[in-house]
């Protein structure tokens, strides 16, 4: 079964449990703490944009196992009035002022290995980013053996 | 945050909370001291400072070495990552503006090449090496497995094409140097600036690639070359395997190249007409 959590976001104090299901994810999904840490404070930035720019949304973690890697998929979906320039704020532009500190979504965007932003005026906005880790020989032999003592 | 003063207490409150909480609640507070420490300004050797005190002043308040170090950390991490994004950022900016000198370079390289092919002994053999240059240097500019300059969209100009291709990419770049490019080609035309897409759909499967195999193309950019009343002559095109390999960004370089090749071609046609003319 998917690993699958879902946070609704409606106030600053939801970044908490997000940060912290997504750590948790990523711990067991095999993630140094550096990137666990890595991966929590880009939920923090794409949940805090939810609160500060709309409201009210919500984020859904997922672990993605493929046979040479593991991910982390952040998905954090609102229904607010759209981005209007995906592309500058995907920059870090803020409506007509230059670029920002780099913060907000494009550190989200920096700190993850995909990111993609979804969203036009009036539809609301989707950001679905994933971090990957690759899996070793090592951790790829032993879950071999683990999966032949468990049906031997 | 006002200061390094402000900073190194909320950051000793932050490592005191987390060795008596040790939950989220304590990472999120130095995560947003990071956050501060930022926007005022405040670098990581700031951090460090208040980082070493904090410790200290934990250790003296009889915490154990062992928790002190393990609590320190989490906290000294959290306060990082809004760093971490800085500097992340900064080498984005730093390598734009090394792609953009180099764009720069090649450009003005590029000028001088089409102005020697402008002037080749036939308007034909002038053609092609203009539109190789282009298909060339347009693959040097922005990358991409394939590109390809054609003319003769006009149906008054005689129509040509070139293409360049990576040297193992040979197998994308026989697809689409013949291929039928026009229904790509049609998109260009109703946006009648910069056209940026996922190309399967509109090309022929033959020259695309097979469906959502890696072999397929996935990426495409294209842009107009043009002659000096603004009429459409040709194409550029720039083809990838990898989704979303071209950026806007990419389409303005393209949209450069097209205005030198295309005042280049018009100076070909130019001289070749005077020779005619004896």
């Amino acid at each position: 079964m998917r690993d699958e959590v879902r946070i609704a976001i409606a106030a600053d104090a939801d970044l908490l449990p997000a940060r912290a299901e997504g750590r948790a994810l990523a711990e067991r999904q095999g993630f140094s703490r550096t990137d666990a840490t890595l991966i929590a404070t880009a939920i923090s930035e794409v949940a805090r944009n939810i609160v500060v720019h709309v409201g009210r949304g919500e984020i859904v973690l997922q672990a993605l196992d493929e046979d040479a890697r593991r991910g982390v998929l952040v998905i954090a979906r609102d229904d607010g009035p759209g981005i209007w320039d995906v592309e500058r704020a995907i920059q870090g532009y803020t409506n007509s002022s230059g670029p920002g500190l780099g913060l907000g979504l494009p550190g989200a965007r920096r700190l993850m290995d995909e990111f993609e932003l979804d969203s036009e005026p009036g539809t609301g906005t989707t950001v679905k980013m994933i971090k990957w880790r690759s899996r070793d020989e090592l951790e790829l032999l032993r879950e071999r053996r683990r999966q032949r003592e468990r049906s031997g | 945050m006002n200061g390094r003063a402000e900073f190194g207490a909320a950051y000793a409150s932050a490592l005191t909370e987390y060795l008596r909480d040790g939950d989220e609640r304590a990472r999120r507070t130095a995560y947003e001291l990071g956050r501060d420490a930022v926007a005022a300004g405040l670098g990581v050797m700031d951090v460090a400072e208040a980082h070493h005190a904090a410790v200290v002043a934990a250790l003296r308040d009889g915490a154990s070495a062992t928790a002190a170090a393990d609590a320190a950390g989490e906290i000294f991490l959290e306060t990082l990552s809004a760093f971490e994004m800085l500097a992340r950022g900064v080498a984005e900016a730093r390598d734009a503006a090394e792609r953009e000198r180099r764009h720069a370079a090649i450009l003005r390289q590029l000028s001088n090449f089409l102005a020697d092919a402008s002037l080749a002994a036939s308007a034909e053999g002038s053609t092609h090496e203009i539109l190789h240059l282009v298909a060339e240097q347009a693959r040097e500019l922005i990358g991409g497995a394939c590109c390809v300059a054609n003319i003769g969209a006009d149906r008054e100009t005689r129509p040509a094409r070139a293409a360049s291709f990576a040297p193992d990419e040979a197998a994308v770049g026989a697809r689409l140097a013949l291929a039928d490019l026009s229904p790509l080609e049609d998109l260009v035309r109703s946006l009648g600036a910069v056209a940026l897409d996922d190309p399967r759909e509109r090309l022929d499967p033959a020259a695309a690639g097979p469906g959502n195999g890696s072999a397929a193309v996935r990426s495409w950019v294209a842009v107009h070359l043009t002659r000096l009343d603004g009429r459409p002559i040709g194409f550029i095109h720039a083809f990838d395997r990898r989704p979303r390999a071209f950026t806007p960004a990419d389409g303005e370089v393209l949209l450069q190249l097209a205005q030198m090749g295309s005042a280049a071609l018009e100076r070909a046609d130019l001289y070749a007409r005077r020779a005619a003319d004896g």
